[in-house]
């Protein structure tokens, strides 16, 4: 304050001496009413140093602070994010690396290491005009060259990447370097899901040299990237450390400040286990928990130490997908008649402590192109379903349960991990007539067995996802019987829209498609939906300024700060 | 004895090709295919797993896959995790040391509390000392190890602070974990050495003994015990390779990192590589600690020769 204070006079003295003595008179005022001015403004800052401490601590982000996770994963299989399509792989790495674009959770797209870009209005093209400036963990500079021999990695064989190669296959054909800050990226077909795909870890760009010196398979042991953290030490199956990069300067304006993070270190520890991880958060020995089970989620919500975090998810929530092929569920009838019945809100009071909100479609409501029109489809009605099976010819047998030419109306429901909820929709089914047979298997016989499509009615398949191109894994014809399309139909209409919805680049366009698909699908009644799925997250008190990314699961870590 | 060993050892390796064999075969005829398995967090198209596939060279005839397995293994290369592209020797010695500090450990518990118990009973038979500790070692096998666990990190971690809950680092990490696992092993020691010590203490030596007028110390420890511990050594021969195999619940609870864990993730994900290393691993350690507990009948019961 002093300090800006003489300087004005002094620059006010200059230009009075320039303009003569005789406004000597005059510059007594002017600085009076400066000097009053100034003081005035130097007491409305300085004001709130006295207010208590707690109020100015919640308001001023501070340097310094570790982050401590605990994180619910058994392993993290590898620290390549163009290789790896494990979401906690991509939790620890996004600290470390930096996409060329980022999207907020209202769908608006960001600049991030390209600080603008034009997308040509036929969509095979995209151009990129890149930060200058930003370099690698190693010190070698990121450029188009960079950005051309990631993308060229994500599709090389060689790679086997899991997740971005699957993605651009099809349709990526090829980078060009114009010069050191331009780079154009050429598609054969135009891909509508693109730009969130490119916001996303797994499109993050990694150094060149790095994959140069540590070779492809050490690279995902020695992660090198933008990021406004370094990787540290990575101890197999115990924890990952990261500290910050201090020649950070290139954060995306979607983030509230620039210049490097915060945190001085953020480590992420393994603990598979929920109730030790709750513990370990109750003990101080975590202060962020990336996932905490409904019960622990009401308690710790309760209490003033902990700020609980409770984030709806886009992709497709937890339905059940049905087999289209098996009779009983190969009639249309049917597989309404199971969505009227199911009391979606009953479960999720019972299992989940009414913490998520009923799914009524193939998309979660925070996805892009939701169609809120699903959710008059079905509503719970036992009276519609008993219905439904009366004229289709299902009569009530003996034991309550529904016969038609001398077959019971019995379906089998394949189950991994738990069968809560099957259980409960059991129980529901059986009060209009149908027997649910449960089937709990290891997570890879339960895919096998909905692939072949021979024994299952109904398998579980929420997949999180930013997208709604989502929809073409789970029910294009052309992923019948080999992916995890597993509803074995046959409708070429939906086909047709979901392709046109991948294609389209323009969003007004996508929903057209989109919104006619989800309506088609639950026409068709292949999926029963049961919940939307919502990331329950919880962290210590003085865990400042955390919001997430658009898939709802990892917060970005850049902004966060920790106060006392 | 030196022959004895290298006998022994020979023997171990037409076991060791018909482990990897049968897990190699295995495998593969479980349902659960280890691309689609890698794409399934966040789905991928038909096509795309086919791709995957491809890669891992999944699709090729399996004898080819069965010789390229067994050329790298007689190599002593136990080829690459199909999830961390890691070599598999590699990841599994980076788990082993955690897992043998909490096998030892664990055998420490099992062993003094196991053997306290059942040498209190066996010289107090009939009493109430008997009684209670036999119904502490059933407790002991009974309680569900994940259960015990949480209980354990409930009680010293949270609400007395005096350990801390998850995790590696030293002793203080070590003991939670360690009792949860060492107590079930435990009720099955105190069990055996109480029957042995009865039978033993029955014979005629133990008899002559203190007739002899050798302290109860003496008669019990230098003479009793060290006979009644020959079924006793081959019991914890045998828990030791158990819990080298099977340590993962006690792992996941505390977060210890193990080899374990690494067994279970791979199975669940079938991770094929490291599911036969692992497999292989296990069979060879058995091997191993059998010869130790052979040898050591050597040492505790001279009348034992081996040509």
């Amino acid at each position: 304050m002093a300090i800006g204070l003489s300087q004005l006079e002094g620059e006010m003295e200059r230009r009075d001496r320039m303009r003569g003595e005789g406004a000597e008179q005059q510059r007594l005022n002017r600085r009076t009413v400066l000097r009053a001015g100034l003081a005035g403004v130097g007491m409305a800052v300085a004001g709130p140093l006295w207010l208590p401490k707690v109020a100015r601590a919640a308001n001023a982000p501070v340097s310094g602070g570790d982050l401590v996770v605990g994180v619910a994963t058994s392993y993290i299989d590898v620290l390549d994010p163009n290789v790896t399509a494990q979401t906690v792989a991509h939790e620890v790495m996004m600290p470390m690396f930096d996409t060329l674009v980022y999207q907020d959770r209202q769908g608006k797209f960001w600049p991030g290491l390209a600080k603008a870009w034009t997308i040509a209005p036929n969509g095979l093209s995209y151009t990129f005009t890149l930060q200058s400036g930003v370099t690698f963990h190693d010190g070698t500079p990121f450029d188009a060259a960079a950005v051309k021999f990631n993308f060229d990695r994500m599709v090389a064989s060689a790679t086997k990447s899991r997740l971005a190669g699957p993605r651009l296959s099809g349709f990526y054909q090829s980078s060009q370097v114009v010069d050191p800050h331009t780079v154009i990226i050429k598609f054969q077909q135009p891909n509508g899901s693109f730009m969130t795909d490119l916001s996303q870890d797994f499109m993050a760009m990694l150094s060149p040299a790095a994959v140069q010196k540590y070779g492809p398979d050490g690279i995902g042991q020695h992660p090198v990237g933008t990021g406004p953290f370094k990787f540290v030490e990575w101890v197999q199956n115990s924890h990952i450390k990261v500290t910050r990069n201090d020649a950070y300067r290139w954060a995306s304006p979607m983030f509230t400040h620039q210049g490097p993070a915060y945190l001085n270190t953020i480590t992420y520890n393994i603990i598979p286990d929920n109730g030790a991880r709750t513990a370990a958060l109750q003990a101080g020995e975590i202060n962020f928990d990336d996932d905490v089970p409904t019960i622990d989620f009401i308690s710790l919500k309760n209490d003033p130490s902990y700020k609980t975090y409770d984030i709806e998810q886009p992709g497709i929530p937890y339905v059940y997908m049905i087999n289209t092929k098996r009779p009983p569920t190969a009639e249309l009838a049917v597989r309404q008649a199971i969505n009227y019945a199911v009391d979606k809100k009953t479960i999720i009071q019972t299992l989940y402590q009414g913490l998520y909100t009923p799914a009524y479609g193939p998309l979660s409501p925070v996805t892009f192109a939701y169609n809120p029109e699903v959710e008059t489809l079905y509503p719970f009605s036992t009276s519609k379903a008993e219905q439904l099976l009366e004229s289709a010819g299902w009569k009530v047998g003996s034991d309550g349960i529904r016969v038609k030419n001398g077959q019971r109306l019995e379906i089998n429901h394949y189950v991994f991990t738990d069968t809560n909820v099957a259980q409960a929709m059991q129980a529901q089914l059986k009060t209009v007539g149908i027997k649910s047979n449960i089937t709990l298997l290891d997570v890879g016989a339960v895919n096998e067995a909905a692939t072949r499509g021979e024994v299952t009615n109904l398998a579980p398949l929420p997949f999180r996802d930013a997208d709604p191109s989502v929809l073409s894994v789970a029910l294009s014809i052309k992923n019948v019987g080999k992916g995890f399309a597993w509803t074995f139909h046959n409708d070429h209409v939906l086909d047709n829209e979901l392709t046109l919805g991948q294609a389209a680049t323009d969003p007004a366009q996508r929903k057209v498609h989109y919104f006619k698909a989800q309506m088609l699908a639950m026409q068709d009644a292949l999926l029963i939906p049961i919940y939307n799925e919502a990331g329950l997250q919880a962290s210590a008190a003085r865990v400042q300024n955390v919001t997430f990314d658009v898939k709802g699961v990892d917060p970005w870590t850049y902004d966060i700060w920790l106060s006392h | 004895m030196g022959r004895f060993i290298i006998g022994r050892l020979l023997a171990s390796i037409p076991v060791l090709l018909g482990v990897a064999t049968i897990v190699f075969f295995l495998m593969r005829i479980l349902p659960g295919d280890p691309a689609k398995l890698m794409l399934y967090e966040t789905g991928a198209s038909a096509a795309d797993i086919e791709k995957l596939r491809q890669q891992l060279g999944l699709n090729d005839p399996i004898y080819i896959q069965y010789w390229d397995y067994l050329s790298s293994i007689s190599h002593g290369d136990l080829g690459q995790s199909f999830y961390t592209k890691q070599n598999v020797t590699t990841m599994l010695a980076a788990q082993l040391p955690s897992t043998i500090e909490l096998t030892v450990a664990s055998m420490v518990v099992s062993t003094l509390v196991g053997v306290a118990l059942g040498v209190l009973s066996a010289i107090r038979q009939h009493s109430w000392i008997d009684a209670v500790s036999m119904v502490v070692a059933l407790t002991g096998v009974s309680l569900p190890s994940f259960w015990l666990g949480l209980m354990l990190i409930l009680l010293f971690s949270l609400k007395l602070r005096l350990l801390p809950s998850v995790g590696t680092g030293g002793l203080a990490h070590l003991v939670l974990p360690a009792v949860t696992l060492g107590l079930g092993g435990a009720a099955i020691v105190a069990r055996l050495v109480r029957s042995s010590m009865l039978e033993v203490l029955r014979q005629e030596y133990v008899v002559t003994a203190r007739a002899k007028g050798l302290s109860a110390y003496s008669v019990t420890v230098g003479h009793a015990l060290r006979n009644a511990l020959i079924p006793t050594v081959t019991i914890l021969g045998l828990q030791f390779g158990y819990l080298l195999g099977g340590t993962v619940v006690v792992e996941s609870v505390f977060s210890r990192p193990g080899i374990g864990r690494v067994a279970v993730t791979a199975i669940t994900g079938r991770d094929f590589n490291v599911i036969q290393g692992w497999a292989l691993f296990v069979a060879f350690a058995y091997i191993v600690v059998n010869l130790l507990v052979d040898i050591s009948y050597a040492w505790l019961d001279p009348r034992v020769r081996y040509a």
